[in-house]
């Protein structure tokens, strides 16, 4: 288990620095979180079915200037180990998977907290960096850099193990306890999820023209659906 | 004065991606642009140092952009840095055209990258993993980097040309032809992605009859949702209610 | 009247006001009031370009804007008016432009700054300017994006 996490740190590390600091090539995104979750923690395929629907939710809040949209990487290291250690002792049913989702909430939020105060400390080291440079030190730069960068990944790192510790114990000791009656209560919401993703990027791809595109799509894919059915 | 070499530029080109390094509320990308530009000022101003501390103290004031397309701005302040040691342009023209272009950069990339290429990437992900999900992963760090690399790589190159190119580069790109199609295309995989998973459920539940108020069903809610976003809604608080609807049908 | 919205912001037009607020308000015009940008059309032109093809873009000098406003009432579209400073935002009230309340975006910190918000600082003269907003009784919103909850700015009572 000590591994385990010492793994999940070490991604984790890597995806939070993606997030914010450093490249933004897309490491950070839930659905490749989640993914390389459920691989450390047992079940790659449960990471990658919730990391899929957490990728979409949080798509309409954009990371424009100082405005901070809700951590979805922090909720993609929860549901990725909640659903690959409670796919691995019950089996992943789709009211586990509502469940993990909706719990992941707080760890979104969370997640946003911390990312304020690093930013928040990192205003400190902005100002130590300038002072410097004022003595004509320019060093100050790359150390001040340095300095948040590290702050970046560290801030990562426990975020990831609080994170991931959570999702064990939630795998491991919440779901198992719900009957299977409970769960479809949850599962009746997971399409409801699924229409929360699709929304997402229907409201932030919106333009004049995406409107009937999106909604005509829609339809024309539910109704092969039942065609593919029928024919087959 | 002799043009910047090649190292000093690669080794800007390679800062650049720690533009947000030490993102802060005051300065927001300052630290990580002067960073960037450093070695080049090094180069620049090798034998006064006084300049050089003058000329980073330009590059610490306030400054914040979309992160990919910090590199035009980066690449044009280099080259304007230069033509202000050889003494063509004036150095405080230098923190006016950072200023001036900041924002526009901003709305450009902002539109771009996270309005249009983001969803797309993540929309083409979320539908390939229901086949595989490395598929999925393959798809989306694809469809992204595949555009976002060539704009950073191109955007550097053409402001490091000096200020006309950058402009050049900006208007001969077609940010905003670009951001539409594939505004449109996310759009598409989204109601392609929507429509198949409420096909999957509704063929759950059986009977074709009920199919059509299925999908008007799910169509309202898709529409409830999204007049709830631009209402400014947060993902979290819907998530949050749905949390507590879960909990209560399961209390009793 | 169709001005949806008043904003003070250092940047003018970024991210924030073309993926938000254009949505989140239904607004399809931005009037920019900036006597810089006036006499500038490199970034002009720049500033264009950032502006989706939804919406159009209008330039205009500070005294201008009543002007601009009657133009852009006559073609029927709904416009949010942008400016980069307090200074500016009270030259077009003075200018006899009216609104009810007035957002505050983005003003970036620098030294002796005081501040509001993650994003807004106000110098001695910001809020020499917020206080006369606030005796003619225009609210004063601090508010970033729409998803920010948004503060209502109140003066210390003397």
């Amino acid at each position: 288990m000590y591994f385990q996490f010492l793994l999940a740190a070490v991604i984790g590390s890597i995806a939070y620095l993606d997030r914010t600091a450093a490249f933004q090539v897309m490491l950070h995104r839930p659905l490749v979180v989640a993914t390389a979750m459920g691989a450390v923690f047992g079940n790659v395929f449960a990471g990658a079915q919730v990391g899929a629907i957490l990728e979409l939710l949080y798509l309409a809040r954009l990371p424009v200037g100082a405005s901070i949209p809700p951590d979805d990487t922090g909720a993609a290291m929860f549901a990725g180990a909640a659903a690959a250690v409670s796919a691995s002792s019950v089996g992943l049913s789709a009211g586990s998977i509502t469940a993990v989702l909706l719990l992941s909430v707080p760890c979104a939020e969370l997640g946003k907290a911390a990312d304020r105060q690093v930013r928040r400390i990192n205003g400190r080291i902005a100002s130590l960096t300038a002072e410097s440079v004022e003595k004509g030190d320019s060093h100050a730069v790359e150390q001040g850099l340095l300095a948040g960068v590290t702050l970046f990944a560290l801030s990562g790192v426990v975020l990831t193990l609080l994170f991931t510790g959570a999702g064990v114990v939630v795998g491991r000791q919440l779901l198992p306890r719900f009957g299977p009656a409970s769960k479809s209560f949850f599962a009746a919401l997971l399409p409801v999820l699924i229409l929360l993703g699709a929304a997402s990027v229907f409201s932030c791809t919106r333009i004049g023209r995406t409107a009937p595109v999106f909604y005509l799509t829609m339809a024309m894919v539910f109704a092969a659906t039942f065609l593919f059915r029928w024919a087959g | 004065m002799e043009g910047t070499d090649k190292a000093v530029r690669r080794s800007a080109w390679r800062r650049q991606f720690l533009l947000q390094g030490c993102w802060n509320y005051e300065g927001m990308q300052n630290v990580g642009f002067a960073y960037s530009i450093l070695p080049a000022l090094r180069h620049i101003y090798r034998e006064k140092p006084e300049e050089l501390t003058k000329a980073l103290k330009r590059h610490l004031e306030y400054f914040n952009t979309q992160p990919a397309m910090g590199g035009v701005i980066l690449g044009a302040a280099l080259k304007l840095e230069e033509r202000a040691a050889a003494g063509e342009v004036d150095s405080r023209d230098i923190g006016t055209f950072k200023v001036g272009l900041m924002g526009s950069l901003g709305a450009i990339g902002d539109a771009y990258f996270w309005g249009a290429l983001r969803p797309m990437a993540s929309v083409a992900g979320a539908v390939l993993a229901l086949v595989h999900p490395f598929l999925g992963i393959a798809a989306l760090l694809l469809v992204y980097n595949l555009s976002h690399l060539p704009i950073r790589w191109k955007g550097f190159s053409a402001g490091i040309e000096g200020e006309e190119k950058a402009v050049e580069f900006l208007k001969g790109s077609g940010f905003a032809a670009k951001t539409e199609d594939r505004k449109i295309v996310a759009a598409i995989l989204g109601g392609a992605y929507a429509g198949a998973v409420c096909g999957k459920t509704a063929l759950m539940f059986g009977s074709g009859q009920a199919a059509p108020a299925f999908l008007l069903l799910a169509v309202l809610t898709v529409h409830l949702l999204t007049v709830l976003f631009r209402k400014a809604v947060s993902p979290s608080e819907i998530l949050l209610f749905l949390l507590i609807i879960g909990t209560l049908l399961v209390w009793h | 009247m169709s001005l949806e919205m008043v904003r003070v912001d250092c940047r003018l037009i970024h991210g924030q006001i073309v993926e938000t607020w254009l949505p989140h308000t239904g607004a399809d015009c931005l009037l920019v009031a900036n006597e810089d940008l006036a006499g500038n059309p490199f970034l002009r032109s720049v500033m264009e370009l950032a502006v989706p093809s939804s919406a159009c873009v209008v330039f205009c000098r500070l005294e201008e804007v009543a002007c601009a406003l009657a133009d852009i009432d006559r073609v029927g579209k709904k416009v949010i008016l942008l400016c980069s400073s307090f200074a500016d935002a009270l030259r077009i009230y003075r200018s006899g432009v009216r609104f009810s309340s007035i957002n505050i975006g983005n003003l970036h910190y620098a030294a002796g700054k005081v501040e509001i918000s993650p994003s807004v600082f106000f110098s001695q003269e910001d809020f020499d300017a917020v206080s006369c907003f606030c005796h003619n009784g225009i609210a004063v919103n601090i508010r970033a994006t729409p998803f920010d909850p948004g503060t209502c700015y109140e003066p210390e009572r003397e």
